[in-house]
């Protein structure tokens, strides 16, 4: 170190930069790390900044050209895809992970921008040949809190993470004579747990529900499916069904279904069964939610549940609950959509709403949306509508093709999944949480 | 205000080659730094600042004589209502110019603002080195530098299909 002495900024502890394993070598690669990171020029306009203020600096940076200048050189890979950088750095775009199903097997996840509707990146994940486990090593990192609960084309449940692209295979569920499982991936506060609550409607008796739930944990330990109780009513669940997208919502480690109101004492109504994530029990009763004669649909919006009730595809009415021991909801909204107001060329009679993800800070309302592509007669892609309250106006982003599911989500599109080149370095740190 | 303009007390600023800046005591407290010495009553007559020369401490003044008035009486952007954007604008404006020095002066400018811990600076400072950085190609980047692409060409090439998005 013997810079060191010139400047003592440079004397920070190198698990600022990286972490490197304690080897004889480890004082020279990060000497040389020091030299290829600190700001100067050859000119005579050279400036010196010390590696901490240019942390600091880097810090800054938007979220792509982050992830360019990992191309720069190893130690600005090492830098730029560190945890703790990504953890400090600027949040960069709020995300909406689409997911779109293209030829067997491939799952493609759309990253897009939650503030433009722009896409900010497409990976193709296969979800079929990775049956047989591959090697530890070569599995990128699989976090549950960027997971996404997808049904393969053989009705196998898989997690995916589409920061890392890693897929990951759970054990399967209930007997295979059950149908149309559907995955509903959740946060129990109550534990600190993710969990996957699994719904298999029976082959034959399309009432009879088998329920099970699996706990998901960082360690890669085994994890095995523990059967719950049934919910008291059947459930809507979309067939073929390789995820929920409309029928359920996750609100504080609670998930709510809609259910079918065969017995239910008002068919006007929709009505709601609620699956406490923490305890692992249904809550007794259905729960009526607001007037409904239409398309029914629930989200979560500032941390509220929320029925969105589809009048015919010409207006959404919000239904916010506001105390759920009353049933109590209020409507918050009632979003009209003129045909003729609509930015994108496509014919309304191909629209359906798919369901409102935020309110923006602006209090403009994203709302995913299925549309008809030109040339196509049915509702294949998805496009992330902002629909603004004031105005009543609406702008829409980038079409996603073949998109027919999109959930926010809050990890940082900085995650690359791994530490590059020089992974084992991080391998010590686990896994937090970014926003 | 008004009591501040009564009551003005001065402050004398060193730098380390022998410079002295009499400055209000309100502008010397724009540094959190001054601020705390000041409050933790440790500085009597002079503060002497290290390792800031006299020819950017004075750019420094410079900065904090400006910002002092509008973070004073509105309290930064918080109250909208009281600072009229006509004001807001022109101190935009007077940043803008204040920050056309060459790369030298800024990465000093960065230091002096982080060891004298003034936000507005240190923001100014660093969101400008990040606008003319953020766009460069990697080359300009490793020049800028001097460092070498040192990947493999493997390595390279995974990296970038880590990070297609950003190339595109």
């Amino acid at each position: 170190m013997t810079d060191g002495a010139d400047n003592p900024e440079m004397e920070k502890s190198p698990a600022d930069v990286e972490a490197p394993k304690a080897t004889e070598t480890a004082v020279d690669a990060y000497q040389k790390k020091m030299e290829a990171l600190s700001l100067s020029a050859p000119e005579d306009d050279v400036g010196v900044l010390p590696l901490d203020l240019l942390h600091d600096i880097l810090m800054r940076l938007p979220a792509k050209s982050v992830c360019r200048f990992r191309a720069v050189c190893t130690a600005w890979h090492s830098l730029l895809c560190h945890l703790d950088f990504i953890a400090a750095a600027q949040p960069g775009p709020r995300i909406a992970v689409g997911l779109c199903h293209d030829g067997p097997g491939d799952v493609v996840v759309s990253v897009l921008d939650m503030d433009s509707g722009h896409i900010l990146k497409r990976v193709s994940i296969d979800v079929t040949s990775r049956h047989s486990t591959p090697p530890p090593h070569k599995t990128p990192d699989m976090s549950p809190e960027r997971a996404v609960c997808v049904v393969g084309n053989d009705g196998r449940l898989h997690l995916i993470d589409p920061a890392t692209s890693a897929v990951k295979l759970l054990p399967d569920p209930p007997s295979s004579n059950h149908m149309s499982t559907s995955c509903t991936l959740g946060y129990a506060a109550l534990t600190g747990e993710y969990k996957v609550l699994a719904i298999a409607n029976a082959a034959k008796h399309t009432w009879q529900q088998i329920c099970k739930i699996l706990t998901l944990n960082d360690n890669g330990g085994e994890q095995r499916w523990r059967e719950t109780e049934s919910p008291g009513y059947s459930l809507l669940a979309p067939l073929p069904s390789w995820t929920y997208s409309r029928e359920v919502a996750v609100v504080e480690g609670v998930a709510y279904f809609l259910v079918k109101p065969d017995d239910a004492p008002d068919v006007q109504h929709a009505w709601i069964m609620a699956f406490d994530l923490g305890n692992e029990v249904w809550q007794p009763d259905a729960l009526q939610g607001p007037e409904c004669k239409y398309n029914v649909a629930l989200a979560t919006l500032e941390g509220k549940l929320v029925v969105c009730h589809d009048n015919r595809q010409t207006s959404m009415e919000l239904w916010f609950l506001v105390d759920p021991d009353q049933a109590d909801w209020c409507m918050r909204h009632k979003i009209v959509m003129p045909s003729l107001k609509l930015s994108s060329s496509v014919p309304t009679s191909g629209m359906y709403f798919g369901k409102p993800l935020a309110v923006l800070g602006d209090r403009m309302i994203v709302m995913w949306m299925r549309v008809t592509p030109t040339g196509c007669s049915i509702p294949l892609d998805t496009v992330l509508r902002y629909y603004d309250p004031r105005t009543r106006d609406f702008t829409d982003g980038m079409q996603v093709a073949k998109c027919s599911h999109v959930t926010l989500h809050t990890w940082s599109i900085l995650y690359s999944g791994r530490g590059g080149i020089r992974r084992a370095a991080l391998e010590s740190y686990s896994l937090c949480p970014t926003i | 205000m008004a009591t501040r303009e009564a009551g003005k007390k001065m402050i004398m600023l060193k730098s380390p080659d022998g410079m002295e800046f009499e400055v209000e005591e309100a502008v010397a407290m724009e540094s959190q730094t001054i601020r705390k010495m000041i409050e933790d009553d440790c500085a009597d007559t002079a503060i002497l600042i290290p390792n800031i020369n006299s020819k950017i401490l004075s750019r420094v003044i410079e900065y904090c004589n400006k910002h002092v008035p509008t973070t004073g009486a509105t309290g930064a952007a918080a109250s909208d209502t009281v600072a009229p954007a006509a004001l807001a604008e022109d101190l935009k404006i007077w940043d803008a110019e204040f920050i056309k020095v060459n790369r030298a002066t800024r990465f000093d400018l960065i230091q002096a603002a982080s060891y004298l811990n003034i936000k507005g600076l240190l923001d100014l400072t660093s969101q400008t080195t990040i606008d003319t950085i953020s766009d460069n190609s990697l080359e300009e980047i490793r020049s800028f530098l001097s460092t070498k692409n040192d990947y493999l060409p493997e390595e390279e090439q995974t990296i970038r299909r880590e990070n297609q998005w950003a190339f595109q």
